[in-house]
């Protein structure tokens, strides 16, 4: 008992390494997004494909930041369409490093990808709100990648405020966000070419 | 036979072999030319498309020591698959499949009981009989939606909630129907109130639902409710509770709370509290959290009595090491004087994908 007890302090007590992955019943699709984002919606399909390190290489040529290692994996795209099945737009959940602990964002993209709205899944950012507000998403909505990419500096890693107004305090928050878009499409357009070519969608647009 | 059910459930929206296209990255030529199923044709090359598309699995390997206070160790280990698959025409989803199989070993098994037992965690298909994912059929081995259980957060891990102390079981046999609205969440399941095994003996039933609103909201609130006759060690235990869940998560820390009252076997009231509050890193490698949880019952001829308490304080951890391990510890000590003895537990675990 005395031995399993100093081993459960030690365990309290470790540095982290890395990222906590979890068992797929906790998978959920970002139904309210999609549905938020797309008032037309009847129905959305699911792509599922896996990010490999040579995507990771073409995606980090394209951004002026770095991404996690932990940015691989399998995960999902979603095609939301019309009635007569005629698309929409396209949906992709990115995982971003929070203050608190990551925070789960929903683009929706129409078909040049260009920003419709974002949403936050999971964030803890006092924040938040600023970032998700009218105000904000106005600013980001319509921009392709090359558009997004000017609203931060050279480095990728301050706004540009020239081009966009964010409310004090809100800076850091709208920081991620921007730079979550821009990988977003950068990953999509990589990961995902062949088939949003076959939904109509122009890849490489950046 | 749930694969046949799958398909079977599938035909009104998988209607012809041309639904099911294969894309130039993934056509593979399986050799065995066409194949019929019970919704259509699917084309030679298209088959191991139509099986391996939108699929996600792990092999799920993961050893628990267990220390009661002077009581010696006990240890389990769990070997298991763990299958994600969305089954998809294709312009749109038609649901999901999850298949959780498991062989556990305990060293300590209850009397009469095998250290060896294969387990069925999670089985079910949820088909979506709307696009939008408003209305959605599950059917299988399924989570009793009550409370902190939905949406599941804790399957394989040390951390759990109040969900089997306060209900007797967290998974059960049966359907459900379910669905994402514009403001809400909700899920109504009827199942057979055996909880891990299918038994009938005695006839157990529950109906079970929980309605919250939507959970990527800082806070989020549901109220659940269940009714039934619960099979427990054999024993028919008729439980009715009803319940109101919190999850808060805002700045370090993230706060869950669930109360719960009820009366159990018609003759105990029942009043089940449970506070979880946690903080994690950044990238959320490691996860520390503090869990409260005070279970009150008392006669329902003796409302002149006071309630019997039994209370628990655990303090745990998560944290990976690597992409494929993580670790994680717990310690329990009882608040209340009913003589509980402090558990220690210590898992470490291994998903390969």
């Amino acid at each position: 008992m005395k031995a399993l007890s100093i081993l459960t302090v030690t365990l309290l007590c470790l540095v982290p390494s890395l990222a906590i992955g979890q068992a797929y019943c906790s998978l959920r699709d970002p139904v309210s997004a999609i549905q938020a984002a797309f008032p037309e919606l009847d129905h959305y399909r699911s792509f599922v494909r896996e990010i490999h390190p040579q995507d990771r290489n073409a995606i980090l040529d394209s951004l002026p930041f770095t991404i996690h290692q932990n940015e691989l994996g399998t995960h999902t795209l979603y095609a939301a369409f019309a009635a007569d099945d005629s698309l929409l737009g396209i949906v992709h959940v990115r995982t971003e490093r929070g203050r608190w602990g990551l925070t789960e964002i929903a683009w929706t993209f129409d078909s040049e990808l260009r920003v419709i709205e974002m949403n936050f899944q999971r964030s803890r950012d006092s924040s938040r709100e600023l970032v998700e507000s009218k105000a904000f998403q106005d600013q980001i909505r319509g921009k392709n990648f090359e558009e997004l990419r000017a609203m931060l500096d050279e480095e990728g890693t301050h706004l540009n405020g020239e081009l966009i107004q964010v409310a004090p305090g809100a800076e850091d928050l709208a920081i991620r966000v921007i730079q979550s878009a821009l990988k977003t499409i950068s990953v999509t357009e990589t990961v995902w070419e062949l088939k949003l070519q076959g939904l109509g969608i122009s890849a490489k647009a950046s | 036979m749930l694969l046949c059910l799958v398909l079977g459930l599938s035909s009104p929206a998988l209607a012809t072999d041309s639904d099911i296209e294969a894309s130039p990255e993934d056509s593979i030529d399986n050799g065995f030319g066409d194949l019929q199923l019970p919704f259509g044709q699917v084309r030679a090359g298209e088959t191991w498309k139509f099986l391996t598309e939108n699929l996600r699995w792990a092999v799920d390997f993961a050893g628990r020591i267990n220390a009661t206070e002077d009581a010696g160790y006990t240890n389990q280990d769990f070997f298991g698959l763990d299958m994600h698959k969305v089954v998809s025409t294709s312009k749109r989803d038609i649901g999901t499949m999850l298949v959780q199989l498991y062989v556990d070993y305990n060293s300590d098994p209850p009397p009469g009981k095998n250290d060896w037992k294969f387990r069925t965690r999670l089985l079910f298909f949820n088909y979506y009989l709307s696009g939008r994912g408003g209305l959605n059929v599950r059917l299988g081995h399924i989570l009793v939606p009550y409370g902190l259980n939905l949406p599941s957060r804790t399957p394989g891990t040390l951390r759990q909630f109040d969900t089997g102390a306060n209900l007797g079981l967290k998974v059960d046999w049966g359907t459900s129907v379910n669905g994402v609205l514009s403001n809400l969440n909700y899920e109504i399941a009827l199942t057979r109130g055996s909880g891990m095994d299918y038994e009938s003996q005695n006839d157990p039933y529950l109906i079970s639902g929980r309605v919250g609103t939507p959970s990527h909201l800082p806070l989020a609130m549901g109220i659940s409710g269940l009714h039934g006759k619960v099979l427990k060690n054999g024993r028919i235990i008729p439980r009715t509770r009803i319940g109101v869940d919190w999850r808060w998560l805002g700045g370090p820390l993230d706060v869950l709370a669930e109360l719960s009252i009820g009366r159990d076997s018609h003759e105990k009231d029942i009043v089940n509290s449970f506070i979880d509050v946690s903080w994690r890193s950044p990238m959320e490698t490691l996860l520390v959290y503090v869990q409260g949880n005070i279970m009150m019952n008392r006669g329902v001829a003796d409302r002149d009595q006071s309630w019997e308490k039994l209370s628990y304080l655990t303090l745990g951890s998560q944290l990976a090491l690597g992409t494929h391990y993580w670790l994680s510890a717990d310690y329990r000590h009882e608040i209340t004087n009913t003589g509980k003895p402090d558990r220690v537990r210590a898992q470490i675990r291994y998903r390969f994908f």
